[in-house]
């Protein structure tokens, strides 16, 4: 595995996209429309994650002549992506959900003491 | 003066806002425009990766139904081209400007030298014609020359005393590029060489004919 993207919500949202069945194959379009991203946003992170060896594509293994449409590439999450991924999706989860409902994680102040509870 | 350009403009405006408008309510202009949003992306991309991003962002296209869905799909790959080809080792626009600019004014500074370089080939002495003359002139002495030292030779192989190195021209102690550096000593001894033992050879060959013929004659 080679050096992992930095973790992003676009990031987040394609391991998670890919992450629904790891052993089906998905095309570009089907992993930006599940995961809610545009494609400016989409292609750019696939490469960074091919890059980093936790997706591997390759084209569809299709006759262009005989089903009557171009092959599409196919992305899947490598064996070391599918660990990686669900880790990074826990991580995130944890970091995500406050203890306080009424209060996210990044707006907590140390020291202050959240809404009816103790300092945080 | 100043209302009648102001009105002009506008309607100029709003003409070219009708076309445009028209044009992007045809689907086949908006396939088109997508289309060539991705070339231009992939183009932004490595170029050992171009052909494989280009032919997925096109295949994606086609999979997108409607009009505006395409146009806008490739629109925001093309937005995100610089930062997605800088990620992938490309250089920026302002670094290639910047290149560019860095370029044309090298070659602006060595004007100067091109030219005189130019200068100093049409001035040498080979671009005169009159030297040109020379130059031939002496390229068709050397081949008399040899023809003449090949008759010589032949000539004093088979009657020695009739060849004469008089009509001899020394041409060939100058030395042109790609011409043997023969003196002319040298390569009329050679010749003389290779004659005479090409005749040596001639005359075993007839020799031994000579002497099968008297085998099968009998004494």
């Amino acid at each position: 595995m080679g050096d992992p993207p930095r973790l992003t919500m676009n990031v987040l949202r394609i391991l998670r996209a890919l992450l629904e069945d790891p052993a089906i194959p998905r095309h570009g379009l089907e992993i930006g429309l599940g995961a809610g991203l545009r494609g400016g946003s989409l292609y750019p992170v696939l490469s960074k994650l091919e890059d980093a060896k936790l997706v591997s594509s390759t084209w569809e293994d299709v006759d262009p002549s005989e089903v009557g449409r171009p092959r599409r590439r196919l992305y899947r999450l490598n064996p070391d992506g599918v660990v990686y991924a669900r880790q990074a999706l826990a991580e995130a989860q944890q970091q995500l959900s406050p203890t306080d409902p009424h209060t996210p994680a990044w707006g907590r102040t140390p020291g202050f003491p959240a809404k009816g509870g103790a300092p945080a | 003066m100043k209302g009648w350009l102001i009105a002009g403009l506008a309607a100029l405006g709003t003409i070219l806002v009708g076309m445009v408008k028209a044009d992007l309510e045809d689907e086949k202009v908006c396939r088109w425009l997508a289309r060539k949003l991705a070339y231009r992306t992939a183009q932004r991309l490595p170029a050992d990766e171009r052909d494989r991003w280009r032919e997925e962002l096109i295949r994606d296209l086609l999979d997108l139904e409607g009009r505006v869905a395409p146009l806008l799909w490739a629109f925001s790959v093309y937005l995100q081209a610089g930062r997605w080809g800088r990620m992938r080792g490309m250089p920026s626009r302002w670094e290639v400007l910047v290149a560019r600019t860095r370029a044309a004014w090298q070659r602006l500074r060595s004007l100067p030298q091109a030219r005189a370089r130019a200068l100093s080939k049409q001035w040498h002495p080979s671009r005169n014609p009159e030297t040109a003359q020379q130059i031939m002139a002496a390229a068709i002495n050397t081949k008399q020359a040899v023809g003449t030292a090949t008759l010589e030779v032949g000539l004093t192989a088979t009657a020695p005393g009739v060849g004469s190195t008089a009509t001899y021209r020394p041409t060939m102690d100058v030395s042109h590029d790609g011409a043997p550096e023969l003196t002319h000593t040298s390569f009329v001894v050679w010749l003389r060489q290779q004659r005479q033992d090409f005749e040596a050879h001639i005359d075993r060959r007839f020799e031994e004919y000579r002497r099968a013929r008297d085998r099968e004659l009998g004494p």
